[in-house]
């Protein structure tokens, strides 16, 4: 048996495991003063713990020891991230405004498989339609936002089950079975008025040249 | 704040104040300039007029700074939507070589004209439209024109532009990528269309050496709404084949309720809809002109001048929500009766009877209902301060007169209610354990009953019934019905222009009731919601903010012999003009 293997089975005696005293392991500790001399010290190290009083700790060391272990990962973690998102967004800005610039071309190859070429970009031609588009967004996110800010508080007062019995009245309003329509359908009727009809018609047509909210009518139709 | 932010704002106002300002009182305004080049046939044509001044007027004005200091203005200021509308300022800017601003003031500010055509009945997309502006600044005008062809395509290159003539005068035919697009400019006055005989008609009309009035402009002034910042009028014989047809098509339609669809429209010579801007009022009106004589008896109630409800008298000045008004009842239902064929008018009658006559004893239609109304209303109050409970005091009224007949109808009434009191007492505590109670107190000779269930309802929430000064009082507690007073003597008949007043809400009094009763309705809320007691203390204070805008809104109606006007109008808590 080598010094070394012989070391390993002290590591593992002193871990708690039995079996390691074998015949092998006695004859080299005759055989070795050195293994001996460390066989021994580690026989004494072993006595002195299980000697010594057990430490008085605080019962949230343990926590301690675990949130500062997470902290030091999350921070890891969030340098990581935060690397990592900044070569994405790099990428990501290199691929856009190289995209918007139309420095990205493809063209079929001699075998017919698309290449991608760099070329150097056009002036860019800010259009009328794309800022129009972006000002009835902004208009729009602007009455919404007005809109919701001003509704959200009143809308506390009045919990969605009031609404539902207020329908539900609503509905119950309806007439008899005769030929005079229901609310309901006389609602519907006012709505599909020439003249109410006609006023939908009329807010569509002057619309329907804005970009954006003909797109918007389009994909909602 | 930055010029930019101001200017992002000036964007934002001109879209929220496009119905401002009250055009001057000149004899031929910009806007009936473009007006007489509207042909007559047109269906809906919408204009708006002295923007410029309003937007001016209200970028400095209280109501706006009041906004900006607001929670909701300061979060506005920071949104990228005015980041966005900054970025197109500064897109006009470098394309056009003109700012926000000045397009506004030049181009914009003086008048705008959106005419609109329908396609025939069954042929939608035959519809035509046109805009035409009236700018102060020609020459900044015809160079922004100049360049629109360019900026609407993507490339930034003009598509080739052909130039046409028509009556001696010259026009552009371009394409935008889409449509062929017509442009005329003459001095101050431009039109925009993509329809080109549409655009001929135009241009004969603005060379004619003696344009006409034109019938918009009329009917207007006849209405009393030529000054109105912005204004939609409705052409209604421009829709008559299309209400035809409508009418012609609707399979369960009965012949008389065609006819009197029928008979209706064609009184009708023409509608409005409109929005002015005063010192602190925001006006939104519908307006109806019609030819009374083509209207049957019954429907021209809606056509005279009206009397304001003794019920304004009754209910407290400071009340959160006041609904009141006059009905006449036999007139309203004969109307009503008016678009029933004769089974329907006889089931209604059978219903009316079965259920009704058997209960009170007295035929409904020859005896009821002349005797309800006129007068009847509605009214929320916030509780006194000694009041234990936060819930408010809700009020109804119904005017009832005592009829010829012994009992008096009144008495009748009051019977009838009570007897269905007790049996909803009974039904109700037939199948539940929460026993429901119905008690009596005596007020000042007038007996109140009212219903008590401790466990489910809100503290102060105890309903209650009486017949009082004449009228039947429907309230959400006796003290509520002590709260009202009954009316005042009658009033006589309002003169012909009086505005009668249909809602008054004050959000100054709603302001006011939150304040005093804040804790209870955060609470209250809390529970209701299952939100934290926290946000909804921070809900309650953030509308108690939007509250602080608004000192009153209300919605009224004016009625001459051929006239029907309905306005809401929105009082600011600031002046709404610098």
């Amino acid at each position: 048996m080598k010094c070394l293997d012989f070391q390993n089975l002290v590591q593992r005696r002193l871990d708690g495991d039995r079996d390691v005293e074998n015949g092998a392991f006695a004859k080299h500790l005759v055989e070795c003063a050195d293994c001996r001399s460390w066989n021994a010290a580690a026989t004494q190290l072993l006595t002195a713990l299980k000697d010594m009083p057990e430490p008085n700790t605080s019962p949230l060391l343990a926590r301690r020891i675990v949130y500062r272990v997470s902290r030091e990962r999350r921070r890891y973690v969030s340098y990581r991230r935060l690397a990592v998102a900044a070569v994405a967004a790099s990428l990501l800005l290199a691929v856009t405004v190289g995209y918007r610039q139309g420095w990205f071309r493809g063209g079929p190859s001699s075998d017919g498989t698309e290449i991608v070429q760099l070329k150097p970009p056009p002036e860019p031609a800010s259009s009328l339609r794309a800022n129009v588009e972006d000002a009835v967004q902004a208009i729009t996110g602007i009455v919404n936002q007005t809109a919701e800010r001003t509704l959200e508080p009143g809308r506390v007062l009045f919990p969605d089950r009031t609404a539902a019995a207020f329908l539900t009245g609503a509905a119950a309003l309806q007439a008899p079975k005769t030929t005079m329509p229901s609310l309901l359908e006389a609602g519907q009727g006012v709505t599909e008025f020439a003249p109410v009809a006609g006023f939908g018609r009329f807010i569509n047509y002057f619309s329907q040249d804005i970009p954006g909210v003909e797109r918007d009518r389009k994909s909602r139709s | 704040m930055t010029r930019a932010h101001r200017h992002a704002w000036g964007w934002l106002i001109c879209v929220f104040t496009a119905v401002l300002a009250p055009a001057g009182a000149r004899s031929d305004t910009p806007g009936n300039e473009l007006l007489k080049l509207v042909p007559e046939d047109v269906g809906i044509c919408m204009i708006v007029q002295d923007l410029r001044d309003t937007v001016h007027a209200v970028r400095g004005s209280a109501f706006l700074e009041q906004i900006r200091a607001s929670a909701l203005g300061k979060a506005l200021n920071v949104s990228p939507e005015i980041k966005k509308l900054r970025d197109v300022e500064h897109f006009l800017r470098t394309q056009l070589d003109v700012g926000a601003e000045r397009l506004l003031d030049d181009i914009l500010g003086d008048a705008i004209v959106l005419a609109y055509w329908p396609g025939p009945p069954g042929k939608p997309e035959e519809e035509q439209g046109v805009v035409m502006v009236r700018a102060r600044d020609p020459q900044l005008l015809a160079s922004v024109l100049d360049r629109l062809p360019a900026m609407a395509q993507h490339s930034g290159n003009a598509p080739p532009r052909q130039l046409r003539v028509h009556n001696g005068a010259s026009y552009a035919a371009w394409h935008d990528g889409k449509k062929t697009v017509y442009s005329y400019v003459n001095g101050p006055i431009a039109a925009i269309t993509h329809h080109e005989r549409l655009l001929k008609r135009v241009i004969s009309r603005e060379r004619e050496t003696t344009p006409k009035e034109s019938p918009i402009s009329k009917q207007l002034q006849r209405l009393g709404l030529e000054k109105a910042l912005a204004a939609v009028w409705f052409n209604a014989r421009a829709f008559d084949a299309e209400v035809e047809t409508q009418t012609a098509a609707a399979p369960d339609l009965d012949p008389s309720v065609r006819a009197a669809i029928q008979m209706h429209w064609k009184a009708v010579e023409g509608m409005a809809l409109t929005a002015s801007l005063g010192e602190k009022d925001l006006s939104c009106s519908l307006a109806v002109l019609v030819q009374s004589d083509k209207l049957p008896p019954a429907s021209r109630l809606f056509f005279r001048p009206g009397q304001i409800s003794e019920l304004w008298s009754a209910f407290p000045e400071d009340a959160m929500l006041t609904v009141a008004g006059r009905v006449d009842t036999v007139g309203l239902t004969q109307m009503l009766g008016g678009f029933l064929d004769d089974h329907g008018k006889k089931t209604v009658r059978d219903a009316l009877d079965r259920y009704a006559k058997g209960s009170i004893g007295r035929d409904v239609e020859r005896e009821v209902f002349p005797a309800l109304g006129p007068d009847w209303g509605f009214a929320a109050i916030a509780p006194p301060k000694e009041e234990k409970g936060w819930h408010p005091y809700f009020v109804a009224a119904l005017r009832i007169q005592p009829g010829t007949q012994e009992p008096p109808l009144d008495q009748a009434l009051a019977n009838f209610l009570n007897g269905l009191a007790m049996l909803a007492v009974v039904f109700h505590n037939s199948s539940n354990p929460d026993a429901l109670s119905l008690h009596t107190e005596m007020q000042d000779k007038v007996e109140v009953k009212y219903f008590v269930e401790e466990k489910n309802f809100p503290v102060g929430f105890r309903p209650a019934f009486a017949m009082k000064n004449g009228y039947l009082v429907v309230a959400s507690s006796p003290a509520a019905v002590r709260m009202f007073s009954g009316a005042g003597p009658h009033k006589k008949p309002a003169s012909s222009d009086a505005e009668i007043p249909w809602v008054r809400i004050s959000p100054l009094a709603m302001r006011q009731y939150l304040a005093d009763r804040a804790n209870a309705i955060a609470a209250q809320l809390a529970a209701q919601n299952q939100i934290p007691l926290d946000e909804a203390s921070n809900r309650v204070n953030a509308l108690r903010e939007i509250l602080g805008l608004l000192e009153r809104i209300e919605l009224t109606q004016r009625s001459t012999s051929d006239q029907f006007h309905l306005t809401l109008r929105i009082r600011a808590a600031h002046s709404l003009r610098k």
